[in-house]
């Protein structure tokens, strides 16, 4: 496989350097094999929409717990709460 | 600061929905999410002495049961290493989400994308974060406990890296198997309903 056929076809790679790339600096090789792959790739662009969608969510998920509906605990298990330190 | 078994008592009465409701969310396991509140309960009476006051009952009770929390994550579950785990299930992997006959290139059709087109807002909804739990309640409990600390403490990768003893680039292969799991339920959930 060609260089570019290689660039063209490693979405794995490219979203995984995506990934990296919003906490790590990547080399310039990487970057641009990046840029290039995803200026194609409407997959892999569609991957870096949803990854952010997911931290976005994600991050609501563990800090706001009044946004959910509510879940009771079962009376049995409060009973079982008192017992023990009866 | 006082505090006997009335107030215990009290405090099982005002406080268990909340806190279980919270730990239900983040564990999504019921028997774990009720041994995790009643945890909280035990650390609380033993430790009834420091609690100065200052904050609410509420807010000292979630604080104590947030560590357990992250207890719970960190505890390893599985013996198994994670390069062994990555490895054995590399294939089936990219079986599932990869065109093998088109160069490995996603084989997902790319229309698919109702929750990132999302109005805002939508994502942090009561039916989004619904399906959400759902779909982490479905993750392998090994790439979970993983994907999951990068967002309970926002932590940076190395710091992940070295509670779970794995490589970096084993990390980036954990997330990304996360978050493509992650959407391909969430997408099924909102085509669903």
């Amino acid at each position: 496989m060609g260089y570019f056929s290689r660039i063209l076809n490693n979405c794995n790679e490219t979203c995984i350097l995506s990934l990296r790339s919003k906490e790590e600096k990547l080399s310039l090789k990487q970057k641009i094999e990046m840029k290039i792959h995803l200026r194609f790739c409407t997959c892999c662009q569609n991957f870096e929409k949803q990854s952010d969608k997911i931290d976005e969510s994600m991050k609501a998920f563990f800090e706001n717990v009044d946004i959910k509906p509510p879940i009771k605990a079962s009376d049995d298990f409060k009973a079982r709460m008192k017992e023990q330190f009866k | 600061m006082q505090v006997n078994t009335l107030n215990y008592n009290s405090w099982v009465d005002k406080y268990t929905d909340y806190l279980f409701s919270f730990a239900y969310y983040k564990v999504g396991k019921k028997e774990e999410a009720e041994d995790l509140v009643q945890e909280t309960f035990l650390s609380a009476y033993k430790g009834r002495e420091t609690y100065n006051g200052t904050a609410s009952e509420k807010t000292w009770l979630m604080a104590i049961l947030k560590n357990k929390i992250i207890d719970y994550y960190r505890k390893p579950k599985i013996t198994d290493s994670f390069s062994t785990y990555l490895d054995q299930t590399e294939e089936s992997f990219e079986h599932s989400f990869f065109d093998q006959d088109n160069y490995g290139r996603w084989s997902e059709k790319v229309e698919d994308n109702y929750f990132s087109k999302a109005a805002d807002g939508y994502l942090i909804s009561k039916e989004f974060q619904k399906f959400l739990s759902i779909c982490l309640e479905k993750m392998p409990s090994k790439l979970k406990a993983v994907f999951v600390s990068k967002y309970i403490e926002d932590e940076k990768a190395e710091n992940i890296c070295k509670e779970h003893d794995i490589t970096s680039s084993n990390y980036w292969v954990i997330i990304f198997r996360s978050k493509t799991l992650l959407r391909t339920c969430l997408e099924k959930k909102g085509v669903l309903g």
